[in-house]
């Protein structure tokens, strides 16, 4: 995983870097709800200069789909 | 002859401004072609011809055109426009205004029934002065905020308002909510669950979904056209997921958490915007024990809930365990719902949230 990936979603979800996997997602992380995700939406186009469309941001509910999502860019 | 209204765009204002018109005097309009282009405080509209024949503009560019007043004509030739449009504005029961109160009347988005209670053969600028009084809105506040002033005031103005809360336990809905995420890969929280909850509950409880129109006449909605509110530091939006009472609860998350985004981002359109059938505020900051939300006319009904709070509860054993709730909160229209069926519909909300069956 993307170190600054891993440092973001530790970041946003106060969580500790090394507890995050690919699968990672709402159903493992308690403070992934619908106000946070947003942060994380707000935070990972400010870190890796990216637009997600409205569409694309209901979708990235896990590290994995953002991590694919990040390596169209 | 057919009159060009401007419809009611969405609930969350009562007027919208002139941009454009596509088209100029004397023209030939279709049927469903777009004529002018509104702008509300929150999206802009196309306004689509509903009639074949020649146009005839009333409303000028940059007027606040009241939903529901007429902004023009649409003639059915040419001959008719040459006969009737150099006419002074009349209204339908039989009075007249005079260009300049009309343009004063639009401007405050004062409607034909407000300038006929008047009870003048000639409405004139002094007339709809009076009307206006103290308009809502002082100086200094946004064309975004004036109109939800404009809507706040309407409420209080006509709307005889009662309210209870209810209590509602939501620990086994957060861990059914956290479950169905993990199948579905959705974010779905209790504001998902609520919309997906109340949009159910039409059939039982018909009066708080719908439209209170003069006369006391009530079209109840059996679609479950929920609003949501959305205040993420750019406005407050109030965007429609659309019949909801049909979509499943990953797809009420979804549009949701698209609606977020828009609301963030200030791209909502017209059709997110347009009227619903019961609107639902939400106020989940911390600590918030419970908001008493405006009913949004003509709706019958705003419910709401607070944050989500922890206390002490008792279990099966008798023994002290932490409990975690929301207050939810029920505003209604007395003149169309009693304090019984009130009650009852909070109940109904209250056992889809603790006995969640997702």
């Amino acid at each position: 995983m993307d170190t600054r990936l891993r440092q973001l979603l530790a970041r946003v979800f106060k969580v500790a870097p090394e507890s995050l996997t690919p699968d990672s997602g709402p159903h493992t992380i308690p403070a992934w709800d619908s106000a946070a995700h947003m942060n994380l939406i707000i935070e990972l186009e400010k870190e890796f200069s990216v637009q997600f469309s409205d569409d694309e941001v209901v979708d990235l509910v896990s590290i994995e789909a953002i991590a694919q999502r990040l390596a169209k860019s | 002859m057919q009159p060009i209204v401007v419809p009611t765009i969405n609930n969350n204002d009562t007027e919208a401004k002139l941009v454009a018109w596509s088209k100029t005097d004397g023209d030939l309009v279709r049927r469903g072609e777009t004529i002018a282009i509104l702008e509300t405080t929150k999206a802009s509209f196309e306004l689509a011809a509903e009639a074949e024949g020649v146009l005839q503009t009333a409303a000028k560019i940059g007027d606040h055109c009241a939903f529901g007043s007429s902004i023009g004509t649409i003639f059915a030739d040419a001959a008719e426009r040459a006969t009737v449009a150099t006419a002074v504005p009349q209204a339908a029961d039989g009075f007249v205004v005079t260009e300049p109160a009309r343009a004063l009347a639009l401007k405050h988005g004062i409607t034909d029934a407000q300038l006929a209670a008047l009870g003048r053969r000639i409405v004139k600028t002094r007339d709809v002065e009076a009307l206006v009084g103290d308009p809502a809105g002082g100086a200094g506040l946004s064309e975004a905020q004036r109109g939800i002033a404009r809507v706040v005031s309407r409420s209080h103005a006509e709307i005889p308002v009662s309210f209870l809360v209810k209590r509602i336990a939501v620990d086994a809905a957060l861990a059914a909510l956290a479950e169905f995420s993990r199948e579905a890969k959705v974010v779905a929280g209790l504001p998902d669950l609520l919309v997906w909850s109340i949009a159910r509950l039409p059939a039982q409880f018909p009066f708080f979904f719908g439209e209170l129109r003069d006369g006391l006449e009530f079209r109840a909605s059996s679609a479950g056209h929920i609003g949501v509110t959305f205040d993420l530091g750019g406005g407050l939006f109030i965007p429609v997921i659309r019949d909801a009472a049909q979509k499943s609860l990953a797809q009420v998350a979804r549009d949701l958490m698209s609606f977020r985004m828009k609301a963030l981002r200030k791209t909502f359109k017209a059709e997110d915007l347009a009227a619903g059938d019961l609107s639902i505020s939400l106020n989940f900051d911390a600590d918030t024990v419970f908001v008493q939300p405006i009913i949004l006319p003509p709706q019958t009904c705003m419910v709401s809930v607070g944050a989500v709070l922890t206390e002490l509860a008792l279990d099966a054993d008798g023994r002290p365990v932490p409990r975690r709730y929301l207050n939810l909160g029920v505003a209604f229209d007395h003149r169309v719902i009693n304090g019984g069926d009130a009650n009852a519909f909070a109940t109904a909300i209250k056992r889809a949230i603790e006995e969640p069956k997702l």
